[in-house]
């Protein structure tokens, strides 16, 4: 009953916590300003061939301005002053050597790690080295000028794929809904890389292959179709092989997996954050009230919710852990889905045991999974050892019966042993004395 | 078995008898009317008793905790054990110099402080 009231006081304390924020939260978006940069080749895109898509992409509220590589005579920045101009990069495929004169490869990482999304398309006739050499820092290696993916199986005339439901690779990008998506470009070759994942696999009857017969880029499922990269910081890049998946001609078909790909790209899905997580003893008492000491039993929580749909929601999952950790973990502990308000899914530990060990520990959640923003939560704590009185007393020890009754039973025994050897009346011991000699 | 190894063997299985018979007339006359060497060596019976029970009840559980305790009560019984021995051979035969009396007195006082540590050990 009362670790019931005490659980239930937590909970409370929790609600509080969260309906005080709500009103402030409730609809802010995860990603700080809307200013997208669609950079495009005039020589090579025709922006009316992508009406429906930027119709589209302005519902998303963005801040969309375009700049032409060629014959512009703007130049394109993108930090002022050391100071990040846009939240968003779009790179349509361009055939100039250049970005621009201050646009390098070095300039989009650096605009990368500064916390900018870039969502990169590139296409068979693209060759710009910035963007080439920019994918390639993020492991993806896109085909060469002139390579075009083809399946002997499938394609059509001008060489369009279709491509099914097990093309889809990120569930969390590209949610499936049975339809197949209409694809002409390239392919590109992904690194093994933790950050990187596979949004579009190439089908397995395919490959990327030069008009001019050089050998193929990649065959059958090694290739990829498109891919996303999410940094450390929670920064993101998406990459897509090819220009005309975003085109009117393919829009209807295409066009939930477009919008999927560009949201995640610019932090407008999978993006989940933590509200805070907290630990206590099972009472309720924080540690500022009563410091940790070994076994003691706590109880870990700690709230998550997902931006979907333009508000955030409660993020539901089954493998969000908490870690006890000194150097190793000494506990993985999967988190059970307690309480949850409008907007967040609260996870709890239940009563788990400190090790048997002190020390500095860390408590730490780190959800990190492909299409979610990495949650990263860490608090670190001392746990004590026993203070000397803390420690049980033989008496409550059943074992140690036996030995306390042993060492009473020797000192009684050894009582009526004195009183007996005083009592008794000793004879004479020359005889034996002489005997044993 | 030739007729040497079976006598052999009956002569040493005789010497052995002999010698356990020897060794018990000896002890036996050793306590003959002598109340304080019996009850001495009742007392140590007991204290080895004891003793063995602990252990066993150890090696019946395969577990030794609470450790310190079972040091007490062991050591209480080893130590008790030692003391009463040393007693013995001073009421058998006086060390030179000590006499009987000063011995009993001194089994006294270090069985008191035996009983007292094994009790604080024990905690």
């Amino acid at each position: 009953m009362k670790l019931n009231s005490a659980i239930r006081g937590l909970v409370a304390c929790l609600l509080f916590v969260c309906s005080t924020c709500e009103a402030s939260i409730a609809k802010v978006s995860p990603s700080s300003s809307k200013r997208t940069l669609i950079i495009y080749d005039k020589k090579i895109t025709d922006l009316r061939a992508y009406s429906d898509y930027f119709e589209n992409l302005a519902q998303l509220e963005l801040d969309l301005e375009f700049v032409s590589v060629v014959n512009d005579t703007k130049d394109i920045e993108l930090f002022d002053k050391g100071v990040k101009l846009y939240s968003n990069v779009v790179l349509f495929p361009l055939r100039s050597r250049k970005i621009s004169k201050d646009v390098t490869a070095e300039t989009l990482i650096r605009f990368s790690a500064a916390g900018g999304n870039v969502l990169a398309i590139t296409s068979p006739q693209s060759s710009t080295e910035a963007v080439r050499t920019y994918l390639n820092e993020l492991g993806i290696y896109p085909s060469p000028k002139g390579y075009q993916l083809s399946d002997h199986f499938q394609s059509r005339q001008d060489g369009t794929l279709q491509l099914d439901e097990k093309s889809i690779r990120s569930n969390e990008v590209i949610s499936a809904d049975g339809n197949a998506l209409l694809y002409n470009g390239s392919a590109a070759l992904l690194k093994n890389s933790e950050l990187l994942f596979p949004v579009l696999r190439a089908p397995k009857t395919s490959f990327t292959k030069s008009s001019r017969d050089e050998g193929e880029w990649t065959t059958g499922t090694q290739g990829f179709l498109a891919a996303g990269f999410q940094s450390l910081k929670n920064a993101r890049a998406a990459w897509v092989g090819s220009e005309s998946f975003f085109s009117n001609a393919f829009y209807e078909v295409n066009a939930k997996a477009v919008m999927d790909i560009t949201k995640w790209a610019f932090l407008e899905k999978g993006v989940i954050r933590s509200l805070g997580a907290s630990h206590s003893h099972r009472d309720g008492s924080t540690y500022n009230e009563e410091p940790y000491k070994i076994k003691d039993d706590i109880i870990y929580t700690i709230g998550l919710s997902e931006w979907r749909d333009g508000s955030w929601k409660p993020f539901n999952s089954d493998d969000v852990q908490l870690e006890i950790k000194m150097i190793d973990p000494y506990y993985r502990v999967t988190l059970n889905p307690s309480n949850a308000t409008e907007e967040v899914q609260f996870y709890t530990s239940g009563e788990i045991k400190l090790p048997d060990h002190h020390g500095v520990f860390s408590f730490i959640t780190d959800y990190k999974r492909n299409g979610y923003s990495f949650v990263f939560e860490k608090d670190v704590k001392a746990i004590r050892h026993l203070a000397n009185d803390e420690y049980p007393r033989s008496w409550e020890i059943s074992n140690s019966w036996v030995y306390l009754t042993s060492i009473f039973a020797v000192g009684l025994s050894w009582m009526l042993f004195v009183f007996f050897y005083l009592t008794s009346r000793p004879k004479s011991l020359a005889m034996p004395e002489k005997k044993m000699q | 078995m030739t007729s040497k190894t079976l006598k052999t063997r009956r002569n040493w299985s005789s010497k052995f008898s002999e010698t356990f018979q020897a060794s018990l007339q000896t002890y036996k006359k050793q306590i003959d009317g002598n109340s304080r060497l019996k009850l001495i060596d009742i007392f140590c019976g007991f204290l080895v008793a004891v003793g063995v029970i602990q252990f066993a009840f150890v090696c019946v559980l395969k577990d030794n905790f609470p450790f310190n305790a079972f040091l007490a009560g062991f050591i209480c019984c080893v130590g008790q054990f030692v003391l009463t021995i040393s007693l013995r051979m001073q009421v058998v035969k006086s060390f030179e110099g000590i006499s009987k009396e000063r011995a009993f007195g001194e089994f006294i006082v270090a069985s008191l402080v035996l009983h007292f540590i094994s009790l604080h050990f024990v905690n």
